[in-house]
């Protein structure tokens, strides 16, 4: 059996902050649990409290504001997001990218800020809330803040969260008019994570790229946006040549690890691969 | 040694069930050490294997990744659940038709995972099926088997999942 928790149920977000500021390291926050409670049965965390966010109210609403921008909050699940009719016509990218992740069981009841704040390299949503610039709001024991995601992912596993804050909602702007988006997720097996993952988005005009965004997960111990990769595309045509030197730019870029799924070598070759096939991709997306 | 206990009510296999679990006791505990519904394996109790397969609120999830305690006031459907009257339901002659099984040990999560697919999807394609079942591995049979009942099985429910 997993060692022996308390289940506690706060009402608020506010509440819930509370509880980790009274608990310190003895409380964790669960959701879905599917990331969670395997943790727990590996002993790799033995928190004496689970502080719950599912019983919060509206904290599963997934929903556009006036400006435009997806809301998500920290209870919506994988599944919520990858059958939202809102989310797979005004974010395709995010709808494509959540597909891909691990299995139908754990995309359930699993949560999507929940796989953000465990900050595993290897999955997939990173890529996608970076390349559409996503911002996090985080509500601590202290008062609110608004966090860019390209600044959240600080290290292995270790996110901006103080131990006493709740990511409570992520907010995703509109995707730009015209822009095409792809994912592209490597592994192995089904249910993987991503040796490399890619997320890209597109804007053309006239055959040159206007804009465009490349992100990476899997290649290095946080997820990053290639902006050197995609400096070398603003203003040119997508042929064989930049896209090469998009690629080489990216693999660059990236700070591979080796796990029992990819030698670090490989995955660096992987991302010249996927980041090419990805660009590709989402051009011929544009072009449609 | 007297552990806390909570109370918790949900209804299985359409039943309403009141007991008092420990807030660590995973839902698949329960329906195995708590209510002797042991159709619902333990594989690798990591979230990973699907064995442990139950239908939470119509949803398949892994049970050994769910506390008791999150399955407050849900409905949970077992295998034990599926042969209404002692008749089979049409996905377990299906997979018996079919020889979908050599050990059996994945059989229950596997025909609940269909089961949840069925009900979303009721003519799913090879593609649709084979993508549902990532969360449920089998070490025996190769999976084609198990594809071709289901195949077998939607056709026969025609769109109407019992």
């Amino acid at each position: 059996m997993i060692e022996e928790v308390e289940f506690l149920e706060p009402a608020s977000v506010e509440e819930a902050a509370g509880l980790l500021a009274r608990h310190g390291d003895e409380a964790k926050l669960i959701a879905g649990g599917q990331t969670l409670i395997p943790m727990l049965w590996q002993r790799l965390i033995t928190p004496r409290y689970l502080v719950s966010l599912k019983s919060i109210a509206g904290l599963s609403a997934v929903e556009k504001d006036r400006q435009g921008n997806l809301l998500v909050g920290a209870g919506a699940t994988h599944r919520t997001m990858e059958t939202s009719p809102l989310v797979r016509e005004g974010w395709p990218l995010l709808a494509e990218t959540i597909e891909k992740v691990a299995a139908p069981q754990i995309r359930n009841l699993g949560t999507l800020v929940g796989d953000v704040c465990h900050s595993d390299y290897g999955a997939d949503p990173p890529a996608a809330l970076l390349v559409m610039e996503a911002r996090a709001r985080i509500v601590g024991s202290g008062g609110e803040r608004w966090l860019p995601l390209d600044n959240f992912f600080l290290d292995l596993y270790g996110t901006a969260l103080a131990p006493d804050e709740v990511l409570a909602q992520i907010e995703i702007p509109a995707v730009p008019d015209g822009a095409a988006t792809a994912y592209l997720k490597y592994c192995l097996r089904a249910m993987d994570p991503a040796i490399v993952g890619v997320a890209v988005m597109l804007s053309m005009k006239e055959g040159r790229c206007q804009d465009a965004r490349i992100a990476l997960n899997g290649a290095s111990p946080v997820p990053y946006r290639a902006r050197l990769a995609e400096q070398a595309l603003k203003g040119w045509p997508l042929d064989e040549g930049h896209i090469d030197e998009a690629a080489r730019l990216a693999q660059e870029q990236a700070e591979p690890m080796s796990d029992s799924h990819a030698s670090a070598e490989y995955r660096g070759r992987m991302v010249n691969v996927f980041v090419k096939r990805a660009l590709r991709a989402a051009e011929e997306r544009a072009s449609r | 040694m007297n552990r806390k206990r909570v109370p918790l009510t949900l209804t299985v296999n359409g039943e309403e069930v009141s007991l008092n679990v420990e807030p660590r006791q995973t839902l698949l505990e329960v329906l195995r050490d708590e209510l002797d519904l042991t159709g619902a394996r333990r594989g690798c109790e990591e979230n990973f294997c699907g064995a442990c397969t139950v239908l939470l609120d119509g949803v398949a999830v892994h049970s050994c990744s769910v506390l008791a305690v999150q399955a407050q006031g849900s409905k949970v459907t077992t295998v034990e659940g599926l042969a209404a009257d002692g008749r089979l339901h049409p996905l377990q002659e299906a997979f018996v038709e079919y020889g979908a099984l050599q050990c059996g040990y994945c059989t229950p999560g596997m025909v609940l995972s269909a089961l949840a697919l069925l009900t979303e999807k009721p003519r799913p394609t090879e593609g649709q099926i084979r993508e549902h079942l990532i969360g449920n591995l089998c070490r025996c049979t190769g999976y084609v088997k198990i594809i071709q009942a289901i195949q077998a099985a939607a056709a026969k429910m025609e769109g109407g999942a019992p």
